[in-house]
């Protein structure tokens, strides 16, 4: 790889000034004295410490993450696993199954929630439950959902760029299908589940519409509890809550990346090739 | 034995099939009955004429759609190609920058940028601090095409950085060895093997920004899309029959969109079975 | 792979660090009591000297009745979202909060239980005399409610561009504050100052009282900034807008976190109707713990308990407790009691009630209508020029392949005639 030029680097910079700018302006009010997000009247840890106090908003945190990283999981393996599958398939098929994948996004959110809405009460009466229906199972399930498309758009374009021979030459080496697909096609998708992994566990992270149909009494989400602050402005303590989140990823993205470049450094001493 | 291993394969995205006719098909039907039939039930085309009223409304949010699409494309295109050729653990470390954003709740993220745009925001404080006259960009189409573009752009850029990273140096440098300059090569090379991400990237923007309804709404003042009429037609007026048949005439026009788009970019790997 | 073995980790991270934060599982109560509640509509001692109602409910039912219970509490947006999840049934709430307009449709409609007052003492002690008379008409019969916060919609304004005085709702339709006025996002509350400015009732089914509001309101639009909801508060508290119709309550948390360059005021609406509303607690069809949930609606008439929800909305409590204890009150507004107000003012004011179905619709479409945006014609030209382009663009390209295509045939031909036996 060579250094990049000037130019790409102020270009990055630039991009990443842009995104990170609201950002920025949210961590600022969140040491806000005052309610307001948009008058600062001075700086205060005050809704940090009003956010340890807050159960509702930490179960709803952990109930978010649990939700998400569970969502993300199984929508990452199954849709892997099926657009491997729908890579065999003849063109037509593929073409059908993917008009299909699309729906989902193609629906708006209210539209995928209401039905869903019903669904679960429709499914719920022929079960003859009379217990909620709607809670972590239905969420997980509405969640998988729309995530699904998402990761078989990630894993597909990489897919397509994996080349056949390589697995037929394995194969003629002497793997077995599977060993060969475990061997030679997965290492080559990695990148593609990755991100399909990031975006569904994102996506998952920040669904309200879907979320607002599909939750029960039991079990509530992050966006549904900050969604319905409609009464009143938003609590602040939402945006320590947020700043207190980012910067936990942030450091340990960036100790990761040392990590990374440590080992980097003791493979290359080792003349080991990464 | 090619056959078996091929039926093999194709059997991986049976579980994902079975999915799909669950919970992407069955609520498919479902929004298609409402759609057909009024409130007793009867079937009744009388939902779509109510349509005709909105057709300006559709064609807006299509369009903002569109131009939030392709600023995102712009915008992404470069970004994704230097993250591309950067070393992989900065790569790994940039591709989580690009999300992390996402990760904070788009409300908060779409309140600070209100913040920042208002005429009493931060952009016009600093403007009015060094003299300038203020500049109004609140409530603008302009502000809704902002926040589209600020909301998706990361699933622009990471279908396209995923197919980047597959583009091997090599056939770059033989590329230029062979004379070619770097727009040759972008045209010749680069381009046409990032086209399955570049159609992933607007598929999974284009779709959204179409439907969005929380954006338009903070954003845009008095403007309402496509996306809010659904909204209240759902929740506030609780007319799913009404609701139903406008979600299908907005799917039926996101298709169109893209299959004018696959026509052009002779995406294989996209759905559409026209 | 290793990338794959990181993100997790970094995820696992996080989740276990959101686990540790949070207080031990308790162990599993007795009974639990569903409570589906507006958010940030009620005490649940966040900050210091607060209440947390929920947990003293729960402490205050064992001691009381010697059984452990567990309240779920969660919360929804609009009247709308609450009666959808009820309506469709799946999810056993207990106890829901609707409005007035609300409860009339969901009485109509069978979602709401009738409620046991012998399970409820302090109905008959606490709540206001006005509740249980002719006053309001959401419940007629007072069968299926126990009033939880109350209020009425005024007008906020900026003083420093807005001159002081007692307003009506002409206010919101005055030339000079264009771009300056807010305007509710919900037809109900949008279509009712239309109504009032016009000397209608809010609960009218004469057809052309609506179609007059429409009106009215579609020459409004080009004066309003935004419809908004809880940006109603970012936008008076900054400056950003210098009018909008507000609820009492909402005032005075404006007021609280204004600007330094920005002076709120409150004016009842002087010479024209104006909406009051009750929120009420209910028991919806859904419920699966109903003595549980006349046990907390009890709890909640207590002073105690009035006292720490009055606080933290800011609305007026139908507690004759709360109300008669003012001085306990953090936004008690000295001046005037705009918080409490005389009967003989809020007897000129409207509750919303069931809209007939017809009347409904018209109302729901005329807003669609209202909101719906359009563009100027220039969007059609440019997409037509980037389509016909693109059209162009194929077109040119497929015959340059065609020819290309034809030319390599061409070759071919030539090739084999040169080399005819390979």
């Amino acid at each position: 790889m060579k250094r990049l030029s000037v130019v790409s680097k102020l270009y990055l910079l630039f991009v990443f000034v842009v995104m990170y700018a609201p950002i920025a302006v949210m961590i600022f009010f969140s040491f806000n004295a005052g309610k307001s997000t948009s008058d600062f009247e001075g700086f205060s840890l005050r809704w940090y410490q009003a956010l340890l106090q807050n159960d509702e908003v930490l179960q709803a945190l952990y109930n978010t993450l649990i939700l998400a990283t569970a969502s993300a999981v199984i929508a990452t393996v199954l849709g892997t696993v099926a657009a491997v599958g729908i890579s065999g398939m003849k063109r037509w098929q593929r073409k059908a199954i993917n008009t299909v994948t699309n729906l989902p996004m193609m629906n708006p959110d209210i539209v995928t929630g209401v039905s869903m809405l019903l669904l679960f009460a429709f499914a719920g009466r022929l079960l003859g439950q009379e217990e909620s229906v709607l809670g972590f199972w239905t969420l997980l399930i509405a969640h998988i959902t729309f995530n699904l498309p998402y990761v078989i758009l990630s894993v597909q374009p990489v897919l397509s760029k994996v080349d056949v021979h390589l697995s037929e030459a394995a194969q003629d080496l002497g793997c077995t299908p599977v060993k060969a697909f475990f061997k030679v096609v997965l290492p080559s998708i990695v990148p593609g589940i990755v991100t399909g992994f990031i975006m569904a566990f994102t996506l998952s992270i920040d669904d309200f519409v879907i979320s607002v149909f599909t939750a029960g009494p039991s079990f509530s989400t992050l966006p549904l509890y900050i969604y319905s602050m409609t009464k009143k402005p938003i609590n602040p303590d939402i945006n320590a809550l947020s700043t207190l989140m980012f910067v936990v990823v942030l450091i340990l993205l960036i100790f990761i990346n040392m990590g990374e470049s440590r080992q980097e450094k003791k493979d290359r001493k080792k003349g080991v090739r990464q | 034995m090619t056959k078996r291993k091929g039926f093999m394969q194709r059997l991986l995205a049976a579980p994902y099939l079975v999915w799909a006719a669950l919970f992407i098909i069955v609520p498919l039907i479902m929004v298609i009955y409402y759609a057909f039939t009024d409130k007793n039930g009867a079937f009744t085309f009388d939902n779509f004429s109510q349509i005709a009223a909105f057709t300006h409304t559709f064609t807006l949010s299509i369009w903002l759609g569109a131009v939030a699409t392709v600023i995102c494309l712009v915008i992404a295109y470069p970004l994704a190609y230097i993250m591309s050729r950067m070393k992989p653990r900065h790569q790994r470390f940039a591709m989580m920058l690009v999300m992390l954003p996402m990760w904070i709740n788009l409300i908060l993220r779409t309140y600070a940028l209100m913040n920042i745009v208002a005429d009493t925001g931060i952009i016009n404080t600093m403007l009015s601090f060094v003299g300038l006259p203020p500049v109004h960009m609140i409530n603008t189409q302009g502000a809704v095409v902002a926040g589209m573009v600020y909301n998706f752009i990361p699933y622009m850029i990471m279908p396209i950085y995923n197919v980047m990273t597959r583009i091997d140096p090599p056939v770059l440098e033989a590329s230029r060895d062979l004379g070619g300059n770097f727009f040759q090569t972008f045209r010749r090379v680069i381009f046409p093997l990032s086209l399955p991400g570049i159609v992933s990237g607007i598929t999974m923007v284009f779709v959204p920004s179409v439907s969005t309804f929380y954006i338009s709404t903070k954003l845009g003042g008095t403007m309402a899309l496509v996306g809010d009429i659904i909204e209240f037609t759902f929740i506030g007026e609780t007319n799913y029959n009404v609701g139903a048949s406008m979600s299908l005439i907005l799917m039926a026009m996101i298709l169109l969109c893209m299959l004018v788009m696959n026509r052009f970019t002779d995406g294989d790997e996209e759905g559409l079975i026209v | 792979m290793k990338t794959i073995r990181l993100l997790t980790l970094a995820v696992l991270c996080a989740v276990l660090l959101a686990a540790c934060s949070l207080p031990a599982f308790a162990a599993p109560a007795a009974e639990t009591l569903n409570v589906y509640n507006w958010g940030v509509y009620m005490d649940l001692g966040n900050e210091d000297g607060e209440v947390d109602v929920n947990t003293a409910f729960e402490e205050w039912y064992q001691e009381t009745f010697g059984v452990t219970i567990k309240v779920n509490y969660t919360t929804y947006d609009t009247n709308e979202t609450m009666y959808q999840k009820v309506a469709a049934g799946g999810a056993p709430y207990d106890i829901v909060i609707p409005s007035d307009y609300m409860i009339s449709r969901m009485i109509r409609e069978e979602l709401l239980l009738e409620l046991d007052f012998s399970n409820i003492p302090n109905y008959e002690t606490e709540i206001a005399a006005e509740f249980k008379g002719d006053t309001w008409q959401y419940d007629p019969e007072h069968k299926y409610t126990v009033p939880y916060m109350w209020g009425y919609v005024g007008i906020v304004y900026n003083r420093n561009h807005v001159p002081e005085g007692q307003y009506n709702y002409d206010l919101l339709w005055n030339q000079d504050y264009a771009g300056k006025i807010l305007m509710m996002n919900n037809p109900r509350d949008t279509f009712a100052i239309a109504l009032a400015k016009n000397g209608y009732s809010l609960n009218t089914d004469d057809p052309n009282h609506w179609d007059k509001a429409y009106e009215d309101l579609q020459a409004q639009k080009p004066l309003v900034q935004s419809y908004v909801t809880d940006e109603i508060f970012d936008k008076m508290q900054s400056g950003e807008a210098y009018i909008s119709p507000c609820y009492y309550g909402d005032f005075l948390v404006m007021r609280d976190n204004q600007a330094d360059d920005v002076d709120l005021a409150f004016s009842p609406i002087v010479g024209q109707t104006t909406n009051k509303y009750v929120d009420c607690m209910c028991v919806p069809v859904t419920a699966q713990n109903k003595l549980a949930a006349e046990r907390y609606m009890d709890f909640m008439c207590t002073y105690e308990m009035g006292i720490a929800n009055a606080n933290y909305t800011g609305y007026s409590s139908p507690l004759n407790s709360v109300k008669n204890n003012e001085g306990d009150l953090e936004y008690y507004y000295q001046e005037d009691a705009l918080l409490y107000p005389d009967e003989s003012v809020l007897s000129g004011y409207e509750e919303f009630l069931y809209l007939e179905r017809t009347t409904q619709a018209r109302m729901d479409n005329q807003w669609k209508t209202l909101k719906r945006s359009e563009l100027g014609p220039w969007p059609y030209v440019i997409s037509l020029g980037v389509i016909l382009g693109a059209a162009v663009a194929y077109v040119v390209h497929k015959q340059k392949e065609k020819r290309a295509e034809i030319l390599r045939q061409k070759a071919r031909e030539k090739y084999a005639k040169l080399h005819p036996f390979q």
